[in-house]
């Protein structure tokens, strides 16, 4: 769990109080140059807030020792990259430098292995990264970060716009595992762009425009006519997605 | 396309590898030279059996040991410096000499051999032996301090920076040697190119002592960073995100490359290439991890420099080639032909 009280940094971003809550995703949106990735950066102790604080799982995000941090605490990037002829095993198994003191051990690669089936890419174990697709490039990435944190009690998980790169069936897959580890209890917060798949996935929306948080909710509660016309100056109609329980947005 | 097999020789049988081909190049090191002497002549005199021939034994105690044991250190250090330099900057092309050790040493040196024609320096005759490492090291320190300064801000090392500033204090330093050189006589001139070309002529029982420190340190610690250095192959918001020191490791390498790297210049003048080729030739037997590469590459250091030395000393006998000229002879075709190998590779 992460919460942010009054995060203020510069003039970029002004005053976010939010809650990354376990078993929850919650998907940042907004427009482009609104803070997302500065909140991201704040909430994972990249950057330290102008004022305001930062708390991972209830204590202090600053007061906690890098090494345990990193245990309960994943990020992925929005580019990576990795320009050395590592295997995507290798890659994966970078994942678990928190949790290996020297060599990493016969259960860390079976760890390794278990996040690649679960971001479905357990093909790709042997290949050479910098050969793989983008898209291909992006699960490896995901995969390494599930490593991580898998089975850890009490984990968190901040991704930057994962699917940026990504086809539309690798976009559901991507932020399907997202979702799937949300249900087993990890705290899982998103940027993204896409409203309509924020709405698929997100238990709750945030919506920062010019730094400010201007909506915050579960997907029907922020995602509406007006506010997404105030905060994306878009005219847009919400309509209930034919066959779940989620809004859809279509522009007019 | 068939995906060729990445080589990964595991880490012991790599170990053991450099190490065999170590001890085989010091092995045959110490029997060649202006006095040869057979091995089992050496074995005599190093373990005191039975008499031996008392020119052999100031030779093979005095000369050839000493420069065997420092062209072992200077070749590990500027081998794991090399590693590390290219992992921190995240760069192929990246060496000690980025920092600034070279120009700085060369700086310094051209300073000693102009000032020690002075009657001054003629009368502390002892102090003169120690005054060009001595000084050698002094200059790489400040300059790699230069540099350290330029690249902090806010209490961070902006690695691009360190690029940035390197080059730049590297054309200053450069440029004040040449003004130096200006005001030198032919002989003062002809010494410090031949200093700049580096050789390992020098080497002394007390030198030896002075390098091992100074690169033994570096290399247990800088054999630590592997998983640093890895994850900094991912960014360095990846690697403050798995957990890493990320300053600390940054101040860390640095540090320790001014002390193996500037130690090297001190004593053996400038040797390119050692720090430049020798990853490229691991990751090439044993791949991209840096936690193979740097205690790998301080025994490749080792056993190539040893080689040049040993090429360097009995090519023109009974004159010497200095060894800087051989390791760039040897190493920029084998860096061309390493380049042109990858690019087929990326074409195909």
């Amino acid at each position: 769990m992460i919460g942010a009280t009054s995060l203020t940094k510069g003039a970029i971003l002004n005053n976010v109080t939010l809650e990354v809550r376990a078993g929850e995703v919650l998907c940042v949106v907004g427009p482009n140059g609104a803070g997302k990735s500065t909140l991201l950066k704040l909430l994972s102790g990249e950057w330290l807030p102008t004022s305001g604080t930062v708390e991972l799982n209830g204590k202090r995000l600053s007061q906690w020792p890098e090494r345990d941090r990193a245990k309960v605490l994943a990020v992925l990037p929005q580019i990576s990259t990795l320009a050395a002829d590592f295997t995507a095993l290798e890659v994966v198994l970078m994942g678990r430098t928190p949790h290996m003191p020297g060599a990493e051990t016969p259960h860390d690669r079976r760890i390794a292995r278990e996040a690649l089936a679960a971001t479905q890419s357990s093909h790709l174990e042997p290949q050479i990264y910098t050969r793989l697709s983008g898209g291909e490039q992006q699960s490896i990435q995901l995969a390494r970060v599930v490593a991580q944190i898998w089975n850890c009690p009490h984990a968190n998980l901040l991704l930057d716009e994962p699917i940026a790169n990504l086809d539309p069936a690798q976009q559901h897959r991507m932020l399907a595992v997202a979702q799937t580890l949300a249900q087993q209890g990890v705290a899982v917060m998103i940027i993204l762009h896409d409203l309509n798949l924020a709405a698929q996935y997100a238990d709750r929306i945030a919506i920062l425009k010019a730094g400010s948080l201007t909506a915050y909710g579960t997907p029907s509660e922020a995602l509406t006519p007006p506010s997404i016309l105030q905060n994306f100056r878009l005219r847009v109609s919400v309509v209930p997605h034919p066959t779940r329980a989620v809004p859809m947005v279509i522009p007019e | 396309m068939k995906a060729s097999t990445p080589h990964r020789l595991p880490l012991p049988l790599l170990l053991s590898g450099l190490a065999t081909l170590l001890l085989i190049l010091a092995a045959v090191s110490i029997t060649r030279g202006a006095v040869a002497i057979p091995f089992a002549e050496c074995l005599n005199i190093l373990l005191h059996r039975g008499p031996s021939d008392p020119q052999q034994q100031a030779v093979l105690l005095f000369i050839r040991l000493p420069r065997i044991l420092l062209a072992l250190l200077v070749g590990a250090g500027l081998g794991i410096s090399g590693t590390a330099m290219q992992g921190l900057m995240r760069n192929p092309l990246a060496d000690p000499s980025l920092i600034g050790v070279s120009s700085g040493g060369a700086l310094a040196a051209t300073l000693v051999f102009l000032a020690g024609d002075t009657a001054a320096l003629k009368l502390a005759q002892y102090p003169g032996v120690f005054l060009l490492p001595a000084a050698a090291f002094g200059g790489a320190l400040v300059t790699t301090l230069a540099v350290y300064r330029l690249s902090q801000s806010a209490g961070r090392m902006t690695i691009a920076v360190v690029l940035l500033a390197g080059i730049a204090i590297n054309a200053m330093a450069n440029a004040f040697s040449a003004l130096l050189t200006f005001f030198a006589t032919d002989s003062q001139i002809r010494n410090v190119s031949f200093w700049k070309l580096g050789s390992l002529g020098g080497a002394t029982w007390v030198s030896v002592a002075i390098m091992l420190p100074c690169v033994l340190i570096p290399v247990a610690v800088l054999s630590g960073q592997g998983r640093a250095l890895n994850a900094f192959l991912l960014g360095e918001g990846e690697a403050f995100h798995l957990g890493l020191p990320v300053e600390r490791a940054k101040r860390l390498i640095i540090l320790m490359v001014a002390l193996a790297a500037g130690a090297s210049v001190a004593f053996t003048g400038i040797i390119g290439f050692v720090g430049l080729v020798v990853p490229h030739i691991l990751r090439y037997l044993a791949g991209p991890d840096y936690r193979r590469l740097l205690p790998a590459s301080a025994l490749a250091g080792g056993a190539l420099l040893l080689a040049g030395d040993l090429i360097s000393r009995t090519i023109v006998v009974p004159a010497e080639l200095p060894i800087g000229i051989i390791t760039a002879l040897g190493g920029a075709p084998f860096f061309l032909y390493l380049l042109l190998r990858d690019r087929r590779l990326r074409l195909s």
